[in-house]
């Protein structure tokens, strides 16, 4: 393939902004896809389309006016960050799609930073120009004010096809073929997304660099410490169905079968070599690996039905197997029984694992309090890492801690800044900088601690700004934070370790009533008093207690109610039986997860 | 109070509202869809009175089942018409005035009443409702003679009415019934629901307290010397004392039994979707100053809602509570046979239909294992002030369940008996949550 017939590139936006419809109305246009059995075709995880968001990032090869146009699919949320960047590394070039309607988001200025510093050609895109409310003319303007982008946008409706076609000339006109390498070169190759086949195991999605990749090669991972050695099976093109190939040329993007049976063995960012042709495999990697991806939302994850731990235990490895960026362990709770400690990448990553639980293995299950990862200073001398209240270290043992912050980006119309600063501030917030990107539109950078970022946040932030304000975040390390308290719940005089949280030690109390009182409402009222209480540092800081209950009976029962009567019983048995139980009060699974919201 | 208790139907589960036809629709009226007209005889919808039916109910488990019955049954007759629904009202009954529904539905239930004949003893008569006092008493008495024609009954049966107090004034209501006592009606049920004429009021029940005594007057005079009164308890605007003040008022009216509910919302009806407010920590508080007021008046608290002067228990609700055998007529009416408990369509028109096509209006019926026959006769039997053997509740329940409930006086164990104290029949079910 001669690669300057080829362009790369990846669509960027922030979500909602339109990106899978385009992404299909390429397809389309293109003829890639005859007719499009399914809309959104680069979402195949029904989940995906159901949330309109794209989770993993795909690659698609299509032709156009003889050219190969490989669009390598980007995930659109904040959660997925790593994945835009580890995506952009495939490419020359990117489309930097805009809701008319909407206008630049906080992602919108992420990515388009992250593509500017990447050195990528950038063709700006105002979709969804057919909306009532679409403000193309300013979106058109801010493009430039906002983004510095000069070039004029590409108008188009992803919805209706209206301007696909010029932005497909546009790609071929302003993306820059990939370099060709020195041909003779060992072939290398960045792997930049994987996925599993049920049939083939791992399957590669590769982008070559240097020289070729064929099949019957053999191949080695270039931080792999054993340098196994492994043999291509097969190469080919995604178009958008496997297609195999002979070989995958530099500059082309593929797939690569190998043999590989767990995700796990392989990194993406990883650099792939060729290590039996006659040059020798270059001594660098094609980029740096850095360091893995590391969870850094944990929560408590147990079966709804007590009993069903061991098939929630499979459920989790099957989607492991698709997904190796969350992580579990075994955990127990005394109220909940056997269940696990799982990493996830961000809340909605823990929501996407929690419905695909839900709808591929039927599991329903209760999460408990977000937790981040505190790294604890103890009197021993080492430090730990603490991801459960369960571990925090008691009071008196404890030499620093430090919380993991994170740098937010937020975009909001002048007229809500008051209110998101407010919010910043209450949680805690540190501001970094303030930046008028038109009179109309703010950017807020502020570093606030990743714990009060993954509890509400998100939804607080829509419902200050009338959901104009936008977020971007990225990990910004950690902090010392001097007095940082395990707050335990106890449950008529027990503690009920999947309800303690880790708070700063000002907010103790406030965090603990507010609490206590939903509690109070979640949960039922019981054959004697319960006595709710907060306790810190060996003192109760707050209470609350749930009376009695007097009256529960069928108060009317004749001959014709007595069926009636013994299924509502029955029913009402049903009930109880979801309940689970700390001593001799029962708790509905519900109390665990609703109790979580901030006030 | 006919409109109050009995078979927790709502109007949706009937199949129609208020002003709509119990029956089917007349094909003569309104085909514009526009209310129709409730009139014309039966035939006129297809059904021919006078027509021979032979093997009737074929389908029927009556005609082919042979029910092992000891003992004379308790006979309960529905009566599904009010005047208007009561807007806490969730019973199997509808507003109809119309004189000729009434007679239609009378005619199946008679066919229905029929087709037992020759078969069972019966110890008790009860037509609930609904209001059965709404129908002309021409109308009771026909079907208390197929009653009297179809089964045993016994000489010395009791034969309870509901009756509304409103249906029963004045001089009509006297004369009423004066024919009630003769057809052999020797207990009258009155709803009553509150002696508060602003509750009364806001309830649209048409009568005050005035009237119920003069209505509780003329009972007496036309021969009724057992009485019971229906309250409802915890109404939300009523306070604590006015809650007291009605149970002694309603005690001046010397009644022989007083039945004590506290108020419900059910789903469906119009207090439910007014939102009304009900507080159970203050029905509870009502409920034991109910029963500390009529235990000091000497009243017997003998179940979990009633109270009765001694020798007027309800012995056709004793029946239910002793889980004997029980006939339900009418429609959604319950039966329990030996093992088997059946009730009827619950939806007037299905009933209907059912017995003019001669098929039996029998909608669900399950056999009880011995199991579940235990379990029931240990549930209804706790609502009994004697409650149960020791042994058979404890078949049913753990001992440590037993025991918590014994701890906070919920459950008394007596000469081998165990009962639940007044505080316990409050919270009831959560013992028989925990049955095996």
């Amino acid at each position: 393939m001669d690669s300057s017939k080829i362009r790369n590139f990846s669509i960027i936006a922030h979500i909602d902004h339109g990106k899978s419809t385009l992404a299909d109305r390429l397809l389309e246009t293109t003829g890639s896809v005859r007719t499009l059995e399914r809309a959104q075709f680069l979402d195949s995880m029904e989940l995906e389309q159901e949330r309109g968001i794209t989770i993993k990032a795909k690659a698609v090869r299509m032709s156009w006016k003889g050219h190969i146009l490989n669009l390598l699919d980007t995930p659109g949320h904040v959660d997925f960050t790593f994945e835009v960047h580890r995506a952009l590394w495939a490419c020359e070039g990117v489309v930097l799609l805009v809701d008319a309607s909407q206008g630049i988001q906080a992602q919108t200025v992420a990515n388009c930073e992250i593509a500017q510093k990447s050195g990528l050609a950038i063709l700006p895109v105002v979709n969804k120009i057919d909306l009532q409310n679409a403000r193309v003319e300013e979106t058109v303007d801010d493009m430039e004010r906002i983004l510095g982008l000069r070039d004029f946008p590409f108008l188009v409706s992803a919805k209706t096809g209206g301007g696909v076609s010029e932005l497909l000339d546009g790609i071929v006109s302003k993306v820059p073929a990939p370099a060709a390498g020195p041909s003779a070169a060992a072939g290398a190759a960045l792997i930049f997304d994987s996925y599993m086949d049920p049939f083939r195991g791992v399957i590669l999605v590769v982008r070559v660099f240097e020289g070729r990749l064929a099949a019957k090669h053999k191949i080695r991972f270039f931080h792999d410490p054993a340098a196994k050695e492994y043999l291509a099976e097969e190469v080919g093109y995604l178009a958008p169905a496997r297609q195999a190939a002979a070989e995958l040329a530099a500059g082309e993007v593929g797939y690569l079968v190998c043999g590989l049976k767990d995700p796990k063995e392989v990194r993406h960012g990883e650099t792939l070599l060729v290590v039996d042709g006659a040059a020798a495999p270059r001594a660098a990697p094609l980029k740096p690996l850095g360091a893995p991806l590391k969870p850094f939302v944990y929560v408590g994850m147990y079966p709804m039905q007590l009993g069903e731990v061991s098939s929630l235990q499979a459920a989790l490895e099957r989607l492991h197997l698709t997904d190796p960026s969350f992580e579990f362990n075994i955990e127990a709770s005394l109220a909940l029984g056997p269940g696990f400690r799982v990493g996830f990448l961000g809340l909605l990553h823990l929501e996407i694992i929690k419905e695909r639980l839900k709808r591929e293995f039927s599991q329903d299950v209760i999460i408990t309090n977000p937790n981040v990862r505190y790294r604890v200073g103890v009197k021993k001398g080492e430090t730990i890492e603490v991801i459960s209240p369960a571990h925090f270290p008691a009071h008196g043992d404890i030499t620093k801690v430090e919380e993991p912050y994170a740098r937010v980006k937020i975009l909001t119309p002048a007229a809500h800044l008051g209110a998101v600063q407010e919010m910043l501030k209450s949680r805690r917030g540190i501001h970094i900088e303030t930046a008028h990107l038109t009179p109309q539109s703010i950017r807020l950078t502020w570093e606030i601690p990743l714990s009060e970022l993954v509890v509400d946040f998100y939804d607080k932030l829509k419902a200050i700004s009338q959901g104009y304000a936008s977020l971007d975040y990225e990990l910004a390390g950690y902090r010392f934070k001097e007095d940082l308290v395990k707050v335990d719940i106890l449950i008529h005089g027990e503690p009920c370790d999947a309800l303690s949280f880790i708070v700063p030690k000002e907010k103790a109390f406030h965090e603990s009533r507010s609490l206590l009182e939903r509690l109070r409402e979640l949960v039922p009222r019981q054959m004697f008093e319960v006595a709710l209480q907060a306790s810190s540092q060996g003192k109760i800081i707050a209470k609350e207690k749930i009376h009695s209950i007097r009256k529960d009976v069928l108060a009317k029962c004749y001959g014709g109610d007595i069926t009636r009567k013994m299924k509502l019983l029955e029913k009402q048995k049903e009930g109880k039986k979801r309940m689970r139980k700390l001593g001799r009060v029962d708790i509905p699974p519900e109390a665990f997860l609703t109790v979580l919201r901030k006030t | 109070m006919l409109d109050t208790r009995k078979k927790e139907i709502s109007p949706l589960q009937c199949g129609f509202s208020a002003g709509e036809s119990p029956l089917p629709p007349d094909p003569r009226t309104s085909p514009d869809g526009s209310p129709r007209v409730l009139a014309g005889p039966l035939s006129a919808t297809g059904f021919k009175g006078d027509s021979p039916v032979l093997n009737l109910y074929p389908l029927y488990p009556a005609s082919s089942i042979q029910y092992p019955v000891s003992s004379a049954l308790g006979l309960y007759v529905h009566i599904p018409f009010c005047r208007r629904r009561c807007d806490y009202c969730a019973f199997a009954t509808h507003a109809v005035s119309d004189a000729s529904v009434w007679e239609r539905y009378v005619d199946v239930l008679i066919r229905e009443i029929e087709m037992w004949r020759g078969r069972f003893k019966a110890a008790t008569v009860f037509f609930g409702g609904g209001t059965p006092t709404l129908l002309p008493v021409s109308l009771i008495g026909r079907v208390t003679a197929a009653i009297r024609s179809s089964f045993d009954v016994d000489p010395a049966a009791e034969w309870t009415i509901e009756g509304h107090p409103a249906t029963l004034m004045g001089e009509r209501g006297r004369e009423c019934l004066g024919r009630l006592t003769q057809l052999g009606f020797n207990r009258l049920s009155l709803g009553v629901e509150s002696v508060h004429n602003a509750t009364l009021a806001k309830l649209s029940r048409d009568y005050d307290f005035d009237d119920v005594c003069d209505v509780v007057g003329a009972a007496r005079e036309q021969g009724f010397s057992n009485i019971n009164l229906d309250l409802i308890l915890g109404w939300p605007w009523e306070s604590d004392k006015q809650h007291r003040e009605s149970i002694s008022k309603a005690c001046e009216l010397a009644p022989t039994h007083l039945s004590v509910y506290p108020l419900k919302i059910e789903e469906g009806t119009p207090f439910f979707r007014q939102n009304v407010p009900v507080n159970p920590d203050f029905q509870a508080d009502e409920y034991m100053a109910t029963h500390e007021i009529l235990q000091g008046l000497g009243w017997e608290h003998y179940e979990v809602a009633n109270f009765a002067r001694t020798g007027f228990r309800s012995r056709h609700n004793l029946i239910y509570w002793h889980f004997g055998d029980y006939l339900g007529l009418g429609v959604s009416a319950a039966s329990k046979i030996g093992q088997r408990s059946f009730s009827n369509a619950r939806d007037i028109r299905n009933y209907t239909a059912c017995l003019r096509e001669g098929r039996s209006p029998c909608a669900d019926e399950e056999v009880l294992d011995a199991r579940e026959i235990d379990r029931r006769k240990v549930i209804m039997g706790l609502r009994l002030k004697e409650g149960v053997r020791s042994n058979s509740a404890r078949s049913l329940f753990q001992e440590d369940i037993l025991s918590d409930f014994k701890n906070l006086d919920y459950l008394r164990e007596e000469t081998g008996s165990l009962r639940f104290t007044p505080s316990g029949w409050l919270v009831s079910n959560q013992l028989y949550l925990h049955a095996v």
